[in-house]
């Protein structure tokens, strides 16, 4: 026998531990701000991560900062924007006892998750095939190096300056013009900074172990670009991570709805996670412009 | 140091003070431990008192007092806030002091791996910390009464650098350097005010050419840094005198007896190289460091290997270290004839990290070569095609 | 006895799914006190291993693991959610007069979250162990072959969200549910203490989640964030790391200074002192918990300017804390104090948290935290503030409400030697511990250096001394359970509303909505020997 409390007073949604409807829904209204103010927190450990790593390295986010497809990346904050819409029309139509409204509401907004999630499967996969994820330099679980030296620049010629070195990559191989541009081997050699960050081997500080005074020169902008989308796979990962969990939400709503459960007296349920998924539409708008848009040329 | 001694403070609580900062820290550890002794005493005196007073028995019940007394309360706020300032300004000066370094240093390269210390000094010597039948110099020597920065880095994890008896400690942070400071009087160890601690610490140090009179102090790792964490520790050896340290670093560095780096350099890779690194001809299982030389100074292309792509190297000190100590880094490709290497090949079908296993970064060969073994090959493979081509 | 919470529904699935905040809290009770058993006994191991300087009980690899698991376990599986979730859950709602928290299945859920969150902790132990202390710095945490990194810190972030709905329904109980005529400063102190917790739950554990989220990602993905061959900054995760678990530290002091007013009062039988003091402090505790995390970090390559700016706030959070001291003396001046269990508990506290506090000043200056900081005297200065307080407290608060929660009593005689074996074991323990770092003992090592075994020695016989005390009281008190007295209704003289219910409380908590009045006015209260309890003078009983 499960040990359930009876609700023994007036309508059969109120907790026995309430004295009224209003008390329950406030209760539970401040109970969901709260959740969303970890939810908050929780996201800005990201972008404080975000913060660091930009300030310490502002040429590497603007660099690869143009991998990512802006307009995907503005097609998904327009969905999102509407998804915020429908879900605010059908918390409206739940309170107004509007059954087939709500409905209709609730599925038009996990429209606008699916969408969402369409489109960041597009840009994941472009991702992928162009080995933008596992560019960190070793993966520490499986011990394997996540390149293969050969495999990326299968028809480029290196060789040392005596000989022909300057052979441009074969842009066709990848088909984004954008990170055939970032492999440009033209590149002037510039100082790297020093200070925090990798560790320059036969550097030694001043007035030790003698060195002949030259430096290991790499473009800065190809260094450590790994960081950049070490972040922004962890912060779109997790946002999209919570989409799902939102749109599980509106499904586990709808169908309560469709079953009768809500009433213009008690959609409280509704309300809540119209809140959740403002909040993850929110999350979105501070992401989108961060990420997408720190280095925008338009007519590129 | 016996218990009674410990009840009084810093003479019995902490090591004996053999820094010139030392007494400034321990000065502020008196303070705010006989402060601490007077509140402790006080609250736990108080509570007794009551305790006893107002126990509750027949006939006695509890007699109506305020609840609550804006005056005292403030007080008893107001009064430990202006205590703790002079607390905090002196911790901070002190603070300062302790990590700010003096101009006119002796440095001390310190390196911390996983699970031991390297100390490379000015003069070119590099010691271990602890003592072993072929390394039998080891240790961190420091001249007396002169202000030293040890120069910290470490291997790969974060490690910690603490001397108890300096009052010293400073992370190990990879990826950067850390420093610490310090001026150690020396104590004859046969004068009467001398105070061991530990007291097994040793007072001299026995060498093939003499007996070196030292203050030994305990060098701790005190950062978590795994199985071997507590096994780390070695000593600082404060020599009688500058020359007596310098002499017994020249010992220590005779150990090779050559005339130039580039000839030690050329004992070193035949030892420890040149197995699988030729000095000519095609290598078959790696590249061959030794005509290097004919690019020296030149701009070469290479895969970087954090981000996967070509990056133009200057062939010099740099890369050779980088990719002695590093193999993955930095990949050419190509040798220096433009032909496809043998190893290469190796690569391309993925045995590379089997390589790698075998290097020099891979193996034991960093204790026996060090830091100081990588400066004089880089010096043998530069001369290399200068000696052969004249 | 009459019927009540325990006898109101009967089998597995009527437990299983209760939603009923007294039965979550046993359950939780049970939970947390078996992960102290477990870290616990591993702390005994590490005690044996140190009665000699070399490797003699185990290797190099299991200390570290021991030393970890030990860690993890009683800061993430047994401290934090010890009071809030068995005591807070079991007394809040009854204190406050209503029938339950305000998220009934939320508890709940926070309840099994804690289930999971410890199975993953403890599986890690079976994925080949942990090591690299409880704070897992990186980038030795980053380190390959040690996959139960990512079943701890999968726990660990579980757990987090354990403790995240604990304190979110704490905060909507305390708002929404307190009975006409309790405003905020006519609360029990507990309440306070409780409320501030919540807030530090809801506010700090996040920041932990992602933490934990970024240290697996790092490992599994190499993102580069915390390790610098990948260009990462391993300070950076610490500074992360602190940033929750330094308010987490407070999370676990705050509800025991809370009982322990509770505990002043009651058995002083006078009306506490200083009461907006003490509930002032709690939130002002709370508010500066998240401003001094960098106080942990001393030594670890910050600026001397960060330094200077987290000393001066560490010794801000220090007065509120002392403040709450003097109040409790003030209370008992004057009062009729009486020296059963729970009180020989707080009394305990105050003594041994006075030592924990004043020992973090000397961690708090700069100067004196270079020589000290990584040596036993941190791990000596946190067991007093954490076991010498929060789990005394805990103690005392268990012996405290025990007869409500049981409806039995202990027996008083045990009660005194258990709690005596406990304070003096525990002070040869960790007093000892305090010479050790001074001395310049670092922590975290599994061999020492000859010339401290003497004190280690002292240390490992204290610690077997607080075993026996803590066995001791196991055994008394659950030997209560089938043999002790039936307990009245009040069994100390408490003035808060849990004592206007039956011991143990019917299903609903009140058969009669209990009338609210001042928390700490014993003045209607006088002792029926008949009961053996405390009844209201006027005669009315709930």
């Amino acid at each position: 026998m499960s040990d359930d409390h009876g609700h023994g007073h007036g309508d059969p949604n109120l907790a026995h531990h309430w004295d009224t409807m209003d008390q329950q829904v406030h209760a539970g209204k401040f109970g969901m701000w709260l959740f969303l103010s970890t939810e908050v927190l929780l996201f800005a450990g990201l972008f404080c991560a975000y913060c660091v790593y930009r300030g310490l390295h502002p040429e590497v986010f603007a660099e690869a900062s143009k991998v990512l497809n802006w307009k995907l990346g503005a097609l998904n904050t327009v969905i999102l924007l509407a998804s915020s819409f429908t879900m605010a029309m059908g918390v409206r139509a739940a309170q107004l006892g509007n059954k087939s409204q709500t409905s209709l509401m609730l599925v038009l907004t996990l429209c606008g998750a699916g969408g969402f999630m369409v489109v960041k499967a597009i840009e994941y996969n472009e991702k992928f095939e162009h080995g933008t994820v596992w560019i960190g330099h070793k993966n520490s679980i499986t011990g394997d190096y996540n390149y293969s030296p050969q495999d990326k620049f299968k028809d480029v010629e290196y060789a040392y300056p005596a000989e022909a070195a300057e052979a441009a990559p074969d842009e066709s191989e990848h088909g984004d013009p954008k990170l055939a541009a970032l492999l440009d081997t033209t590149v002037t050699p510039i100082e790297p900074k020093l200070g925090g960050g990798i560790v320059q081997p036969g550097v030694a500080p001043s007035g030790l172990a003698s060195d002949d005074g030259k430096r290991v020169t790499t473009a800065p902008k190809l260094q450590n670009m790994h960081i950049f989308f070490g972040i922004y796979f962890v912060m779109t990962g997790t946002h999209g991570l919570h989409v799902i969990i939102g749109a599980i939400a509106i499904i586990w709503v709808l169908i309560r709805n469709i079953r009768g459960d809500f009433t213009p007296k008690y959609n409280l349920p509704v309300d809540l996670v119209g809140l959740y998924w403002h909040l993850v539409d929110l999350i979105w708008i501070f992401l989108f412009p961060l990420l997408y848009l720190i280095n925008l040329d338009p007519w590129n | 140091m016996s218990l009674w001694d410990a009840l009084f403070g810093s003479e019995g609580q902490l090591p004996p003070k053999l820094s010139t900062t030392a007494a400034e820290v321990d000065w502020l550890y008196d303070y705010i431990y006989w402060w601490c002794v007077f509140f402790f005493i006080l609250i736990v005196a108080v509570m007794a008192y009551f305790m006893w007073r107002y126990r509750r028995r027949p006939g006695h019940s509890a007699q109506p007092s305020p609840s609550h007394h804006l005056g005292i309360e403030l007080i008893w706020s107001v009064i430990p806030t202006i205590l703790i300032i002079p607390i905090f300004y002196w911790g901070f000066t002190g603070f300062v002091a302790l990590q700010q370094a003096p101009a006119d240093c002796y440095k001390i390269e310190v390196e911390a791996y996983q699970w031991s210390w390297k100390f490379r000094y000015p003069t070119g010597a590099n010691l271990g910390n602890k003592e072993t039948p072929d390394a039998p110099y080891f240790g961190l020597h420091v001249p007396p009464g002169r202000n030293v920065q040890v120069i910290l880095s470490s291997d790969n994890v974060l490690h910690s650098f603490y001397v108890p008896n300096f009052r010293v400690k400073n992370d190990v942070v990879p990826g950067r350097y850390t420093s610490a400071w310090f001026n150690a009087p020396y104590v004859d160890p046969d004068s009467p005010e001398f105070e061991n601690w530990p007291p097994e610490a040793p007072t001299r140090l026995e060498t093939k050419n003499g007996i070196y009179k030292v203050n030994a102090h305990r060098l701790f790792c005190t950062e978590y840094c795994g199985t071997g964490h507590s096994t780390m520790d070695s000593w600082v050896f404060v020599h009688e005198s500058e020359e007596k340290l310098q002499q017994y670093l020249k010992e220590a560095n005779d150990l090779w007896g050559k005339e130039t780096l580039a000839e030690v350099g050329a004992e070193l890779y035949a030892k420890n190289c040149a197995s699988c690194h030729l000095k000519a001809g095609q290598g078959v299982v790696a590249p061959i460091f030794g005509r290097l030389s004919d690019n020296w100074g030149k701009e070469i292309t290479v895969i970087d290997g954090a981000s996967n792509q070509p990056v133009k190297v200057t062939v010099g000190r740099d890369y050779v270290l980088q990719s002695i100590q590093d193999p993955g880094s930095q990949l050419a490709l190509k040798d220096y004839n433009d032909q496809g290497t043998p190893w290469a090949n190796n690569m391309q079908q993925g045995l590379y990290p089997t390589l790698e296993a075998e290097s020099y970064k891979g193996t034991e060969k960093q204790q026996f070569v060090g830091k100081n073994g990588l400066d004089a090959i880089v010096a043998f493979i530069e001369s290399v095609n200068k000696q052969e081509d004249k | 006895m009459k019927d009540n919470y325990l006898t109101h529904s009967r089998g597995f699935l009527s437990w299983a799914l209760t939603l009923d905040h007294k039965r979550i809290g046993l359950m939780y009770l049970v939970a947390v006190l078996s992960s102290f058993l477990v870290a616990g006994i591993m702390a005994l191991m590490i005690r044996a291993e140190h009665l000699a300087p070399g490797a003699d009980l185990v290797d190099a690899d299991t200390y570290n693991r021991l030393m970890t698991l030990h860690g993890a376990i009683m800061v993430f599986l047994f401290i934090i959610p010890s009071i809030p979730g068995a005591l807070g859950n079991f007394v809040l709602p009854i204190m406050l007069g209503a029938k339950d928290v305000a998220f009934p299945k939320l508890n709940l859920c926070s309840f099994y979250l804690w289930i999971v969150g410890a199975l993953l902790a403890v599986g890690s132990i079976a994925a080949g162990g942990v090591d690299g202390g409880w704070t897992f710095y990186t980038p030795y945490s980053l380190q390959d072959g040690r996959i139960g990194v990512i079943g701890m810190t999968m726990g660990v972030f579980i757990l987090g969200f354990s403790s995240i709905f604990t304190g979110l329904n704490f905060v909507v109980t305390i708002h929404r549910l307190r009975p006409p005529g309790m405003t905020w400063f006519r609360m029990p102190l507990f309440l306070w203490g409780i409320y501030a917790t919540a807030i530090l739950q809801i506010l700090a554990t996040p920041v932990i989640g992602i933490t934990m989220l970024l240290l697996i990602a790092e490992r599994v993905m190499g993102i580069g964030i915390f390790d610098p061959a990948l260009g990462g900054d391993p300070v950076l995760f610490q500074h992360f790391f602190w940033f929750y678990s330094h308010p987490a530290v407070y999370i676990m002091i705050l509800p025991g200074l809370a009982i322990i007013s509770e505990l002043i009062a009651t058995f002083s039988h006078k009306h506490i002192f200083g009461y907006s003091f003490i509930a002032f402090s709690s939130v002002a505790i709370a508010v500066f918990s998240f401003l001094v995390w960098g106080h942990h970090m001393f030594t670890s390559g910050m600026s001397p300017l960060a330094a200077m700016i987290f000393s001066a706030l560490t010794y801000s959070v220090s007065i509120p804390t002392a403040v709450k001291i003097f109040n409790w003396l003030a209370t008992m001046y004057k009062g009729s104090i009486s020296f059963q269990t729970p009180m020989l508990y707080a009394l305990a506290f105050i003594f041994l948290f006075t030592i924990g506090g004043l020992t973090g000043i000397f961690l708090g200056s700069l100067s004196t935290d270079v020589h000290l900081h990584d040596t036993y005297f941190v791990v000596a200065h946190f067991h007093y503030v954490m076991m010498g307080g929060t789990v005394i407290a805990m103690l005392g608060g268990l012996h405290y409400w025990w007869p409500k929660m049981t409806g039995r009593m202990y027996s008083e005689f045990w009660g005194r030697i258990g709690c005596l074996l406990v304070f003096v074991g525990f002070n040869l323990t960790f007093f000892s511990q305090f010479l050790l770092g001074s001395l310049g003992m670092p922590r975290r090592y599994h061999t020492y250096a000859a010339e401290f075994q003497s004190i280690h020695v002292a240390s490992s016989i204290g610690s077997f001394t607080l075993a026996a005390g803590l066995f001791i009281t196991l055994f008394y008190l659950v030997h209560s359970l089938f043999r002790g007295a039936i307990a009245p209704a009040n069994p100390w003289g408490g003035a808060t509303l849990e004592w206007h219910c039956t011991s143990p409380p019917p299903h609903d908590n009140f058969s009669v909505a209990p009338t609210v009045g001042d928390p700490y006015d014993y003045s209607d209260l006088s002792y029926d020997p008949a009961t053996g309890g405390w009844v209201s003078k006027a005669g009315a009983k709930a």
